[in-house]
C-alpha cells in the first residue's frame, strides 16, 4: 500500500495572552491507503488540532504535511478548498449538518460545491444515505433527526466524494455508548468496503 | 426681482441634498450592521461549508448576493411607496398651502422616469458596495474555531 498521507516534523503554537501555547510538537505520521488509524489522547493533548491541519483546515506553524506526496500547504487558498473538496472526508464530534437543508441536501453539498451534475449527485446520495439506513429520512432535516442519524448523515456526507482520507473528530463524542459503539461498527465496515481510511480520535 | 427666492430654493435644495446624502448612509451602514451581524452568526455555517471545499469567493459571492438581494427589496419597496405616495399627493391634494405665500393651494408632485431609474441604480450599487466588506469578512473566517464547539 502507498502513503497517502504524511506529517513531517508538524509543529502547532497558539499566541495566547500568557505567552506561546504550543500545542503540537514535531509530529511525524504516516497513513498507507486504505488503514485506519485511530489516534488517542487526553483532553487538549493536541487531536483536534492536528485533524484540522492533516484535513488542511489549519496550517501548522512548521513542517510539512504531504498528501500523495504533495506539499498540501503549498498549495494557494483556492487550491486547498479545491483539496478539502475532492481528497477529505470530514466528521465532526458535533454532526455540523446545515440545518436549513434536508439529509439528502446536506449529503449532495460537496458534489454541488464541486459542480457535479446536479442528478448524478442526488442519485450518488440517495445510495449513500440508502447504504446507511436512512432511506426514509433523505427529506428530514438535521432537527428532525437523533444524534446517531445526524452522524450517519454527516458520514455519507464525508464519504460522497469518495475521498482517499476521512478525517473523524471524536465522530461517538456526542453519543451515548449503544450508537456511539455502531458509529463505529459502521466506520470499520466502510473501511472494508469502501477501502477509506478513517481516522477517529475519541477521548481516553 | 426673485434673484433671493431662487437662491432660497437652490439652498434648500442643496440641504435636501444632504439630508438625503446621510440618510442613504445610515441605511448603508444599516446593511453593513445586519450582514455582520448574519456573518456572525453564520460563522459556524461558513466553517461547515469551507470545510466541505468551498472557496473563500463563494462564500464572498452568497454573502454579496444576500445584500443586493436585501438591496432589492428595499428599492422596490421604496420605489413603490414613493410612487403610490406621489400619486395620493396629486390627487387628493392632502398638504394643503397658503395661496398667498406660495401662489398655490397645495403640494404639487412632479415624477419623472429619469429620477426613478437614478435614485433605484443609486439605492441598488450603494447596497451593493455596503456587502462587501461583510462578504469579505465572511470569506477570511478561519473555520477551525467555530468548528471546535456547539
Amino acid at each position: 500500500m502507498s502513503e497517502l498521507i504524511a506529517a513531517v516534523d508538524v509543529q502547532k503554537s497558539f499566541r495566547t495572552e500568557a505567552g506561546e501555547l504550543q500545542v503540537l510538537k514535531n509530529i511525524n505520521l504516516s497513513i498507507r491507503e486504505g488503514e485506519m488509524v485511530s489516534i488517542t489522547g487526553a483532553s487538549g493533548a493536541g487531536k483536534s488540532t492536528l485533524m484540522h491541519i492533516l484535513g488542511a483546515l489549519d496550517r501548522p506553524t512548521a513542517g510539512k504535511v504531504l498528501f500523495r506526496s504533495a506539499d498540501v500547504f503549498s498549495m494557494d487558498e483556492s487550491a486547498l478548498a479545491v483539496f478539502r473538496n475532492r481528497s477529505i472526508g470530514f466528521v465532526f464530534q458535533f454532526h455540523h449538518l446545515l440545518p436549513e437543508f434536508n439529509a439528502l441536501e446536506n449529503t449532495m453539498l460537496p458534489g454541488l460545491i464541486s459542480k457535479k451534475p446536479y442528478a448524478d449527485v442526488q442519485k450518488k446520495a440517495q445510495e449513500l444515505l440508502g447504504d446507511l439506513g436512512l432511506s426514509r429520512r433523505l427529506r428530514h432535516r438535521p432537527g428532525e433527526l437523533s444524534g446517531g442519524e445526524q452522524q450517519r448523515v454527516a458520514v455519507a456526507r464525508a464519504l460522497m466524494q469518495d475521498s482517499g482520507l476521512v478525517l473523524a473528530d471524536e465522530p461517538t463524542g456526542n453519543l451515548d455508548t449503544a450508537t456511539g459503539n455502531s458509529l463505529f461498527e459502521l466506520f470499520l465496515e466502510l473501511n472494508k468496503k469502501r477501502i477509506s481510511p478513517s481516522l477517529s480520535s475519541p477521548t481516553t | 426681482m426673485n434673484k433671493n427666492l431662487f437662491s432660497a430654493l437652490k439652498l434648500e435644495k442643496f440641504a435636501m441634498f444632504v439630508i438625503l446624502v446621510l440618510i442613504i448612509l445610515v441605511a448603508s451602514f444599516n446593511i453593513i450592521s445586519n450582514l455582520i451581524m448574519n456573518v456572525i452568526e453564520k460563522s459556524r455555517e461558513i466553517a461547515i461549508l469551507k470545510a466541505i471545499g468551498a472557496t473563500n469567493k463563494s462564500i464572498m459571492t452568497i454573502f454579496m448576493l444576500q445584500g443586493l438581494f436585501i438591496g432589492l427589496i428595499g428599492t422596490c419597496t421604496g420605489m413603490t411607496g414613493g410612487y403610490l405616495l406621489g400619486v395620493i399627493l396629486n390627487k387628493y391634494q392632502i398638504i394643503k398651502l397658503p395661496a398667498d405665500v406660495y401662489y398655490l393651494s397645495h403640494l404639487p408632485v412632479k415624477m419623472s422616469l429619469f429620477d426613478f431609474v437614478t435614485v433605484s441604480l443609486s439605492a441598488i450599487i450603494i447596497s451593493f458596495v455596503a456587502t462587501l466588506y461583510p462578504a469579505w469578512q465572511a470569506a477570511k473566517l478561519n473555520p477551525v474555531e467555530p468548528l471546535r464547539y456547539e
